[in-house]
């Protein structure tokens, strides 16, 4: 079975799995990885129940929010929790990955054999998702309590786990990205923490930028505002289609070696299309569904957006829908569906810069 | 099988290798000697597929290193001259991984892994973690690991560096029996004496520049001036000296405890005429023989006065 899978990823993909296999069995051993999922299971669980205690306390009061409402709230703090996590573990996992073999002296043997850049960036990847899963898997009953409580859906926490892991794809390529193409592994994750907390900064200045041009304004504010959520979107779309055009060219020669060129380049054409189209419909639903709140708008535009969120509480305030009227039921899917799909398109971004990076490095 | 045509290769101002140019054919063993620093490390990563040459060009095995990498990957097994081994990983896993870097089918693997490991004499280590093996016998699983595809050449950047004396004979062994088995090998030293007994072929190169390539026995002769000849004879040792001396096709001969020493410089070839000459003047001749020059000596000769400063 594993031989076969093997065979038909290297046959359709061109991607030698041998490197993530290889590395998982190293990074099951011993007890650093049981150490690691252990606390951020603990944390997690510690985080929920520390909410719990002031909401309590409200509860006694007339004003207090209702079940539903305080099952929201906590699944806000178990996801936000989790994010800041994954945004502290995994930088350490992703930058010292190529770096650390330069500096053992191990990369130059791997970069001689038959795998190919690719194969390196694509294997040292899927190791890290493969933690970040492992993460995630063992917070699930952390996130089974605040379901007890009732108000989450199973399609909101499908859509909230599927944004973190998301999330870790994002971190993981920056990481590898500054592990391909920096030598010393400390200069690698200094470079990764860096940026994000960078990001995080500029998450928070920007939209709340965007904000006032949203809610104030004309004038040169609000141009700016426009356009710069205009820049961004179109940002998304032309990276991501770009990527899906060659990349779905690549994968039907390899599928129908036969076809020929112009028919080949007709159905990625078609693919495109159909994914600008699926972007443009996103948009607007999400657009007529939070017209009302300006603040989910802007998150659409910005894949850091959680973070800021957790700094200014709006972020949990909105999940739990308090107060007044409950959001649009499927408010929350298009936000995370919409910045998943802006970080994926980072990542795999990344991951061509890294490839590319690697193609004349060892 | 490897062909280089004026290689070359440049870091900033320094030329690290700088136009060479040799050939090594099917089954020899190419012994590649200089100095530190001289350009072996650069040439021996350009070969490999490491490092895009700036000029000129290489082929292995017919495939040219900078137009079809891939090829010449499949076809080679390198070996650093520094090299880490990972942690946590069992010595079987690591030949495993790279046997699957390589693309061997999963099922031919645990033979093939057998098989290295018979040769590298490490089967009873099959099952220790890599990191726990002594110095030498991780040069040797790194051996194991370059013939893990029997490739058909070999390029070995100073297998034997850092290593005691006995690791140092156990690893030339295991290169005598590579050559038995007809590879095509490249291994790069700047210690004589271990490649004077395994290759066939040396190139010596300093400063980026190849100063002389050939057959040991070629470049032997044409440092020497002519041919060594060593006569053993039961008596009159000392006639032995002088009747060679006085002869005109002989350099020079010195008359040593048991043998006399001679640097003959006739016609190529030629030189059974003297043990004829010798026999038909009646000395009792023992052992006449060619020497192979000392290749340490014809070392020293070679990179005097060329290095830099």
């Amino acid at each position: 079975m594993t031989a076969f899978l093997e065979h038909a990823l290297y046959r359709v993909f061109r991607f030698n799995p041998c490197l993530t296999a290889n590395e998982l069995r190293m990074r099951m051993r011993g007890s650093r990885l049981f150490l690691v999922l252990l606390f951020y299971t603990l944390i997690a669980a510690g985080a929920v129940l520390l909410a719990l205690i002031p909401i309590t306390i409200e509860r006694s009061m007339a004003y207090g929010p209702d079940r539903l409402q305080v099952g929201r709230i906590l699944f806000a703090v178990l996801a936000h929790t989790q994010l800041t996590l994954i945004l502290l573990i995994l930088p350490a996992y992703s930058a010292g990955t190529i770096a650390m073999e330069r500096e053992k002296r191990t990369f130059e043997m791997l970069k001689a054999s038959l795998l190919t850049p690719a194969d390196i960036v694509s294997g040292k990847l899927l190791v890290i998702l493969a933690v970040a899963l492992m993460l995630l898997f063992t917070s699930l009953p952390v996130a089974a309590w605040c379901m007890f409580l009732g108000g989450i859906a199973p399609s909101d926490l499908f859509f909230a786990y599927t944004y973190l892991l998301a999330v870790a794809a994002f971190v993981s390529a920056v990481g590898i990205y500054f592990s391909a193409t920096l030598s010393r592994s400390l200069a690698a994750i200094v470079a990764t923490y860096g940026t994000l907390i960078g990001l995080a900064v500029l998450s928070v200045t920007i939209p709340s930028l965007l904000m006032m041009a949203l809610t104030l304004g004309t004038g040169t504010a609000a141009y700016f505002g426009a356009g710069g959520a205009l820049a961004v979107l179109v940002a998304i779309a032309a990276l991501s289609g770009w990527l899906l055009f060659f990349g779905a060219r690549s994968l039907l020669a390899r599928l129908l070696p036969r076809l020929r060129r112009l028919f080949l380049n007709l159905l990625a054409a078609a693919a495109l299309a159909a994914w600008l189209g699926l972007l443009y419909h996103l948009t607007f639903s999400l657009y007529s569904a939070i017209s009302t709140a300006t603040v989910q708008w802007i998150m659409v535009l910005n894949p850091y957006v959680a973070l800021a969120g957790v700094m200014d509480g709006s972020f949990a305030q909105m999940l739990a829908g308090a107060p007044g009227p409950a959001p649009a039921a499927n408010v929350n899917f298009y936000i995370w569906a919409v910045a998943g799909i802006a970080l994926l398109t980072l990542a795999a971004n990344l991951w061509v810069l890294s490839v590319r990076t690697l193609r004349y490095r060892y | 099988m490897i062909e280089i045509n004026g290689l070359t290769k440049r870091f900033g101002a320094l030329t690290a290798v700088d136009n060479i140019a040799f050939k090594i054919e099917k089954g020899d063993a190419f012994g590649f000697v200089g100095p530190n620093g001289a350009g072996k490390t650069t040439t021996i990563r350009m070969l490999a597929t490491l490092l895009p040459p700036d000029a000129g060009a290489a082929s292995i095995n017919g495939h040219d290193i900078a137009t079809d990498p891939e090829a010449v990957r499949a076809c080679i097994g390198y070996m650093p001259d520094f090299f880490g081994v990972y942690d946590d990983m069992k010595v079987w896993e690591y030949l495993d991984f790279f046997a699957a870097a390589y693309r061997v089918p999963r099922p031919q693997r645990a033979g093939l892994i057998r098989d290295v490991l018979e040769l590298t004499d490490l089967s009873n280590k099959r099952d220790e973690y890599v990191e726990s093996l002594s110095r030498g016998m991780k040069q040797r699983l790194c051996l194991a690991k370059t013939l893990i595809h029997d490739p058909e050449v070999l390029l070995l950047d100073e297998p034997a560096s850092g290593l005691d004396p006995r690791a140092r004979i156990e690893i030339r062994e295991l290169l005598q029996e590579l050559v038995k088995m007809d590879k095509t090998i490249l291994i790069s030293s700047h210690i004589l004496p271990e490649l004077s007994e395994l290759c066939n072929k040396i190139g010596v190169i300093e400063a980026g520049k190849i100063i002389l390539a050939g057959s040991v026995k070629d470049i032997s002769a044409q440092l020497a001036g002519g041919v060594r000849l060593v006569v053993k004879c039961a008596s009159r040792l000392q006639e032995v000296g002088a009747f060679l001396d006085g002869r005109s096709d002989i350099l020079r001969a010195d008359l040593l405890e048991d043998r006399v020493e001679a640097v003959y410089q006739g016609p190529p070839g030629d030189h059974h005429r003297i043990l004829a000459d010798l026999v038909n003047a009646g000395f009792q001749v023992q052992s006449f023989a060619e020497e192979e020059a000392d290749i340490e000596s014809l070392y020293m000769r070679l990179t005097r006065g060329v290095a830099p400063q």
